[in-house]
């Protein structure tokens, strides 16, 4: 079949040309490769510059934390040389420690993260890492101060509430002091201290004496009675006996004796009581007025202290009902999980699909990325090529449609990009775990229309210029285009809302939109059709455009000016012999025309060979069209020789 | 008289104000290699193109006989070119001045691919492909790639491409171009070979030599106009005086020489310096006649060569006129 032949020559030409090879098939392969591995969840190999200007346990334990999720840490001897690493590319960032980096009152720990910001990518990944890092180790820190005070609070609210009791026994001791000290200070009020009228114990002592005077007057008297009865008694006693009477005599003087003797005895220890007594009774007024001091001393302490007990009693009161506000004020906090109250909020982003990697949520775009370009560069290349070749005028020569060239190309670049998707889809698949056999149909529609869009776009592209790499920098320019607008790169919510509203009919957004469903969400066609028509629209339009612009093409390659330059060009090069080869410079040029002979120069000059070589071959429009009106060859050569000689001064 | 192949009828070609063919006509003859000579863009180049058809002139026909046509009346067996493009490709075979085909393609693949264009079966193919191959010596060559080959090489190949599909006609623009003087020759003899074997061949070409040594009729084209069409002896009859001897004597004393050659049958002289030409038609009876003056005047001859006029000399004079 001869649209087999033309895909098999296509597919041929493609894989022979060994650039557009690697190009166009294997770089792709590679770039999906490179990128899967780059989004992949593994980790990064970064490396992290360190200076402290005194490391302490915990900054130490942070570049632990960093070498454990796998960063490189190299330290640094200062701050300086840090940030020169990240400028001379050796480390990714450096991270400047605070020295002696530890949880105190009244500290503030910043830690200084210097990234090179022209590496934007590489900074955000380099700031998110380290973010990680980083936070996981100050929200372990924040977990372990918030769990000291929780536990404090969680502590004082458990004393709080076993003192509140104690509060009221203080409260009923402190009414029972009130009343103790009301009753002590009734006591001491009722206590009478006062000696009263007071009568000296001289008084009491000399009646004493007195009576004891008059008791011994007395006994004298009645000594004296006894004696003077004596005398009668004798004469009774000279009857009866004097020895008895003077024996009772005896006895009498002895007792009138003792008499006066026990008088004086008692009379001075009368006395010396009587001055003990005074002195006694002196110390107890001393006391008594200290004890009534003493006395009003304490009952005013006794008013202070009750006072002082009502305002204690008070204060208890109003401590009392303060610890209940608090153990109410903490019973009422709920939350006492340290996890809860250190991220009283935790966001999970939870993927509407399983999760393989990373990846697999960029898959889609990055395959319609890689489809868009692919499709753009194939088919312009490969009709740039079959353009530029040598073949293509034998092409218009044989009996073939202009549609079996078009439809040939299309195919040629559906199988070969069709080829590339699935290889990397199977990558993918057992690489990458990203699972497409699960809605294979819808996906394989998907890609048809995905592709079909940009292989048109491409083929239009190729149609329309003439040179490679026109026809790869359009395409390029065009791909970049729909990338900035597609919020692949930039979000579409940043761009003025005319570009948002003309963007979501971006082809690369459709076509994301269409494969994400497919893959991801294993959608049915009808949650995909609205993209699916758009892109059919598109590649429908494209077809009418690239038949259009393919039959304008033929008929300009029938007047095409270049060959027809090219061949006028290499007859130009041939005329002009310059020893055994051609002519190629000004002068080689001047010296074969000198060797021409007349006739032949005649010849020549009548086809405007000289001014048509100065233009094709010498490229100088300007010597070009001032030759064009030479008549013979010492004029041509008299403009050519001033030339170079101002060529010659030039250099 | 035997009825052309090809009919060219008053065909105008003009491109951005300027005349490229101007009024042009001409027949081709069955079997015949036509030789079209002229400058550099005096318009072969677009004469081919028109010839089949891939460019169409803004006025005039091109006309080709249809055998399959029987009709009492001959005129009514040739059909327009550009009226039945599809059979034209089919008949016409072209090889352009730049060898046309896909250099990554090898030899056999260039010619399966294109013969695969022109809707032959796999069959067909091989078989022309084969007898092509031996017939341009290039069956060793079917496995290499058509980029790698040499110059003649790729020309040969190009005729092949040409040739695929059997044309009646085969049109080559410059097929020598590029050539050196043996590959040349080989191309030239190939086409010869190719002629032989039936198929009617139009050559363009700046290789008077080999044009006049190959091809039965010659065209010359100048600035868009068919000047001279006919044989090779047609021309130089109509454009020439005869034949040129050249003589070269010692001492050389030609302006003597040449006064003292007074003859009827001479019909020009030329003192070129270090020879004198004698243009004749009878050149034996001339050459007689200068032997016995140089003896008389002691002039030693040197060398003498009696030659006929080239196409080359019938192109100049052709320029020359215009």
């Amino acid at each position: 079949m001869k649209i087999g032949k033309v895909i098999k020559k296509n597919i041929k030409l493609l894989l022979r040309s060994r650039v557009s090879t690697l190009v166009l098939i294997f770089g792709p392969l590679l770039v999906i490769l490179l990128v899967g591995f780059s989004f992949s969840t593994s980790t990064f190999n970064l490396n992290m510059g360190v200076f402290s200007g005194s490391y302490s346990e915990l900054s130490n334990s942070l570049m632990e934390k960093l070498k454990s999720d796998n960063y490189g840490v190299t330290k640094y001897d200062t701050e300086n040389m840090c940030i020169e690493s990240v400028k001379e590319g050796q480390t990714h960032a450096c991270v400047i420690f605070p020295p002696d980096l530890k949880i105190e009152n009244q500290r503030t720990n910043t830690i200084k993260f210097f990234v090179d910001q022209s590496k934007i990518n590489l900074v955000y990944l380099v700031m998110s890492s380290l973010e990680g890092s980083v936070g996981e180790k100050s929200t372990e820190i924040s977990k372990d101060l918030t769990g000291k005070l929780v536990a404090s609070l969680l502590n004082t609210k458990t004393k709080i509430d076993s003192s509140l009791p104690l509060i009221s026994d203080i409260k009923t001791e402190d009414g029972l002091i009130v009343t103790a000290a009301d009753n002590s200070i009734n006591s001491l009020d009722s206590l009478d201290l006062g000696t009263g009228s007071k009568v000296a114990p001289d008084t009491r002592v000399g009646k004493v004496k007195n009576e004891l005077d008059k008791l011994l007057s007395d006994s004298s008297k009645l000594v004296d009675d006894g004696l003077d009865i004596i005398p009668e008694l004798e004469d009774w006693v000279e009857s009866n006996g004097t020895a008895y009477l003077n024996d009772l005599e005896d006895k009498l003087n002895e007792i009138n004796s003792t008499l006066k003797t026990k008088h004086n005895t008692t009379a001075k220890e009368l006395t010396l009581l009587s001055q003990e007594i005074n002195e006694s009774f002196n110390n107890i007024y001393k006391k008594l007025d200290n004890a009534k001091n003493v006395n009003a001393a304490v009952l005013s302490k006794l008013n202070t202290i009750k006072d002082t007990a009502e305002t204690l009693k008070q204060k208890s009161e109003t401590v009392e009902k303060n610890l209940q506000d608090i153990s109410a004020d903490v019973s009422t906090v709920k939350v006492t999980d340290i996890e809860n109250i250190v991220s009283p909020i935790t966001t999970e982003i939870n993927p509407i699909v399983k999760e393989q990697t990373n990846l697999g949520f960029l898959f889609p775009s990055l395959i319609v990325m890689l489809i868009m370009f692919i499709g753009l560069l194939l088919p312009s290349t490969l009709i740039i090529m079959e353009k530029n070749s040598k073949a293509y005028f034998r092409v218009f020569t044989t009996p073939t449609k202009n549609r079996l060239f078009v439809t040939a190309t299309y195919l040629t670049c559906m199988i070969l990009i069709f080829f590339q998707v699935m290889i990397i889809l199977l990558v993918s698949q057992f690489f990458f775990k990203i699972n497409f056999m699960n809605s294979f149909f819808m996906l394989f529609v998907a890609l048809i229309i995905i592709m079909s869009f940009f292989i048109l776009l491409g083929m239009l592209i190729g149609y329309i210029i003439n040179t490679e790499e026109m026809a790869m920098l359009a395409s390029v320019s065009v791909g970049t285009l729909f990338l900035l607008t597609s919020g692949i790169i930039f979000p579409l919510e940043s761009m003025p809302l005319s570009i948002v509203e003309k963007a979501r009919f971006n082809p690369v957004v459709l076509g994301s939109e269409v494969f994400k469903k497919s893959l991801l969400f294993g959608a049915d066609f009808n949650s995909i059709k609205t993209s699916f028509g758009y892109l059919l629209l598109f590649s429908l339009v494209l077809i009418i455009l690239i038949l259009s612009v393919r039959k304008a093409d033929k008929f300009q390659f029938l007047l095409k000016k270049p060959t027809r330059m090219k061949i006028k060009k290499d007859f130009l090069i041939s005329q002009f012999d310059f020893g055994e080869r051609k002519a190629k410079s000004l002068a080689e040029f001047i010296v074969s025309i000198q060797n021409l002979n007349e006739d032949k120069f005649q010849a020549l000059l009548k086809q405007s060979c000289y001014s048509d070589w100065l233009l094709l071959a010498y490229n100088n429009r300007y010597l070009a069209k001032k030759t064009e009106a030479v008549k013979s060859k010492q004029e041509i050569v008299k403009i050519l020789v001033e030339e170079l000689k101002k060529i010659s001064v030039k250099k | 008289m035997k009825l052309p192949l090809i009919k060219v009828e008053n065909v105008k070609k003009v491109f951005s104000g300027n005349s490229v063919l101007d009024n042009i006509s001409f027949e081709i003859v069955s079997g015949e290699i036509f030789g079209l000579i002229g400058a550099s863009g005096s318009g072969k180049t677009t004469l081919l193109n028109t010839l089949v058809g891939v460019l169409q002139p803004d006025s005039g026909d091109v006309f080709f006989r249809d055998d399959n046509i029987v009709e009492a009346n001959d005129n009514s067996r040739f059909r327009s070119v550009f009226e039945n493009l599809n059979d034209v490709k089919k008949k016409f075979g072209f090889a352009a001045q730049v060898p046309s085909f896909y250099s990554k393609l090898t030899v056999f693949e260039n010619l399966d691919y294109f013969g695969s264009l022109y809707n032959l079966s796999k069959e067909a193919r091989l078989t022309n492909i084969n007898t092509l191959l031996d017939l341009v010596e290039l069956d060793n060559a079917r496995n290499i790639l058509a980029g790698n080959l040499s110059g003649g090489m790729q020309r040969r190949l190009d005729i092949a491409c040409a040739l695929i599909h059997d044309p009646m006609i085969l049109i080559l623009d410059e097929p020598t171009s590029d050539l050196d003087p043996v590959l040349a020759k080989h191309i030239w003899l190939l086409l010869q070979k190719i002629n032989k074997r039936g198929t009617t061949i139009i050559v363009a070409s700046h290789h008077f030599a080999d044009i006049e040594e190959i091809c039965s009729r010659i065209g010359i084209i100048s600035n868009g106009k068919m000047v001279h069409v006919g044989t090779l002896h047609e021309l130089t009859g109509i454009l020439s005086k005869g034949q040129e001897i050249h003589i070269e004597t010692y001492p050389g004393n030609y302006e003597k020489i040449m006064k003292c050659l007074e003859d009827p049958l001479i019909l020009a002289k030329e003192n070129r310096g270090n020879e004198f030409v004698i243009h004749t038609s009878k050149p034996d009876k001339v050459l007689e006649k200068v032997l016995k003056v140089l003896s008389q005047m002691d002039e030693n001859l040197m060398d003498v060569n009696i030659t006929k006029l080239s196409l080359s000399d019938v192109f100049s004079k052709v320029s020359k006129k215009k």
